[in-house]
């Protein structure tokens, strides 16, 4: 019989099992459990998780905060798989405190074989620089950062990296991006939402084409405006791209065999260029088109439709939901969806999101469409 | 390798009953995996101390909704604390992977924002420190208490002994 009172389970609990569980809480509460008896002192700094947050906004709480991790991460006896630096700096001087010591916490983090690593220090005058310890960590699965500056790296060595996910992070010029995912050979899921560059430099031919992520299957661009080098995204299966200053380059791309879900934003757009997108995405069912880009301009459509004449692989066989955001109903939009209609064999739905004042609806429903099946919605 | 004639392995639990398990569910326990590998001749029936009826019943659950690929409408809600650390004792004898971090996952979102005496009256720790050891390690981790409810309950769990 193996539950009759408290004390049968708690000797029976071994410390690797009160270690897992303690380590899905806040590392503050984790602490905290040093009270409870002598066994347990010495349990919690063998939690290989740790999970700093804290709101500064005064020096007391600064302080306190700062010698809060400094002992725990000294108290550290094995190695640390996952830790979360969740920090906001109320004010300037704070800040300015503070920032060489989160340095001295990451590379501290980083020795002590770290895995996956979730960083976003905010402060309200200050941007964050990155650590560069970080671009050469050999343990590393995830990094996940958001509002830092990643600047003056020269080699970047993340050979365990699986995971990358980048907010708001500024670079000076898309080079240091390609830089930086040229270290990632395995990477399989990409964020870089929101990306900024200080200078707007295209990237050579060369450049270009010597990036190649084969393991990539995640990629989400969406508010990075910049002249990506496609062919490091070929094996992706679900994509989210900015295509403005991207689309130049399209001309020379290959195909996207594995890309199923595709979100497009596009300003200025030009319809054309679009069908030819759907040429290189053979094995495409879902497509989402969304004018103005994803940090919220739009501009108007060109008009300089011209019917093609081919029909992309994945409108005969494959296409089957297709959204358009933001559909300002320019004379090349409905063309664009007309042809797609009329061509799209096996499409379930259309979808279509615009202005209340837009009478698009009669003339839309009058096309004829290719799949039987084929729904036309339109949201206003 | 044992038993390579029929794909399905006979477990016997503590309390004596024999569910015959797929040969892919068996395979999560690497527990029960190691002995299979180990023996010469085939194997009939293996033994899994520390395991009941009931504890095999949710595991059998949890192993249909993971096979369709819906673990995550595995719950645990039902069972009382004492329950649910019986079972994850089995379930850690087992060695089963997911399962074990699932079921450590549910007691640590039970812990959350407790405070210390709750965790103490859940665990039944006994409390081996004298007053003054006691002081002298909440000073120290003082950071870890100001602010929000981990004050320990002294006075409640004297009354508990």
């Amino acid at each position: 019989m193996l539950s009759t009172g408290h004390d049968d389970v708690i000797s029976s609990l071994p410390d690797a099992v009160l270690c897992h569980i303690l380590s899905f809480l806040e590392t503050k509460e984790v602490v905290a459990t040093s009270v409870l008896s002598k066994r347990w002192t010495r349990l919690w700094d063998s939690v290989p998780l740790l999970n700093f947050f804290a709101e500064l906004s005064d020096r007391e709480a600064y302080f306190r905060f700062n010698e809060f991790v400094y002992s725990v991460l000294l108290a550290h006896k094995t190695s640390i798989k996952r830790c979360t630096f969740d920090i906001l700096y109320d004010n300037y001087h704070l800040a300015h405190l503070g920032f060489p010591n989160v340095i001295k916490w990451i590379n501290a983090v980083v020795q002590c074989g770290v895995e996956r690593l979730y960083i976003y220090i905010e402060s309200y005058d200050n941007i964050f620089k990155l650590p560069i310890s970080i671009l050469s960590c050999k343990t590393l699965v995830v990094l996940d950062i958001s509002t830092l500056t990643a600047k003056g790296f020269s080699s970047v060595r993340l050979p365990s990296l699986k995971i990358l996910r980048l907010n708001e992070t500024n670079f000076l010029n898309v080079q240091d991006l390609v830089l930086l995912l040229a270290g990632c050979p395995i990477l399989e899921e990409l964020l870089a939402l929101h990306l900024e560059f200080d200078s707007d430099d295209s990237l050579t031919y060369q450049e270009l084409e010597s990036l190649s992520l084969n393991k990539l299957r995640i990629a989400n661009l969406a508010g990075t405006i910049c002249h990506f080098p496609l062919k490091a995204l070929h094996n992706v299966e679900l994509l989210d791209i900015e295509i403005n200053k991207v689309y130049r380059s399209f001309d020379d791309i290959s195909t996207f065999h594995n890309l199923t879900n595709l979100r497009l934003y596009s300003n200025n757009c030009n319809m054309n260029l679009l069908v030819k997108v759907l040429k290189h995405c053979p094995n495409l069912q879902n497509v989402e088109l969304k004018q103005g880009s994803a940090i919220g301009m739009v501009e108007d459509v060109m008009e300089n439709w011209v019917d093609p004449t081919f029909v992309p692989q994945c409108l005969s066989l494959q296409l089957k939901t297709c959204i358009m955001r933001h559909f300002l109903g320019q004379e090349s939009e409905i063309q664009f969806t007309r042809y797609i209609l009329k061509n799209a064999r096996v499409l379930q739905t259309m979808k279509i999101h615009c202005g209340e004042d837009l009478e698009i609806e009669k003339e839309l429903s009058l096309c004829p469409r290719a799949s039987s099946t084929c729904e036309l919605i339109i949201i206003q | 390798m044992a038993s390579s004639s029929s794909n399905l392995i006979s477990l016997k639990t503590s309390d004596g009953t024999v569910f015959k398990v797929e040969r892919a569910l068996a395979k999560t326990m690497k527990t029960v995996q190691a002995i299979i590998e180990e023996a010469d001749a085939n194997i009939y029936m293996i033994p899994i101390h520390n395991v009941f009826s009931h504890h095999m019943d949710m595991i059998i659950d949890y192993y249909k909704l993971s096979v369709a690929g819906k673990s995550k409408e595995f719950s645990v809600e039902k069972l009382d604390n004492d329950e649910l650390k019986d079972f994850l004792l089995a379930v850690h004898y087992l060695n089963m992977e997911d399962l074990f971090e699932v079921l450590t996952q549910a007691v640590a979102d039970r812990l959350e924002k407790k405070s210390v005496g709750y965790v103490r009256k859940y665990f039944g720790i006994e409390n081996d420190f004298t007053p003054e050891e006691y002081a002298a390690i909440r000073k120290k981790n003082d950071w870890a208490f100001k602010g929000d409810d981990i004050e320990p309950e002294e006075d409640e769990e004297k009354q508990e002994e």
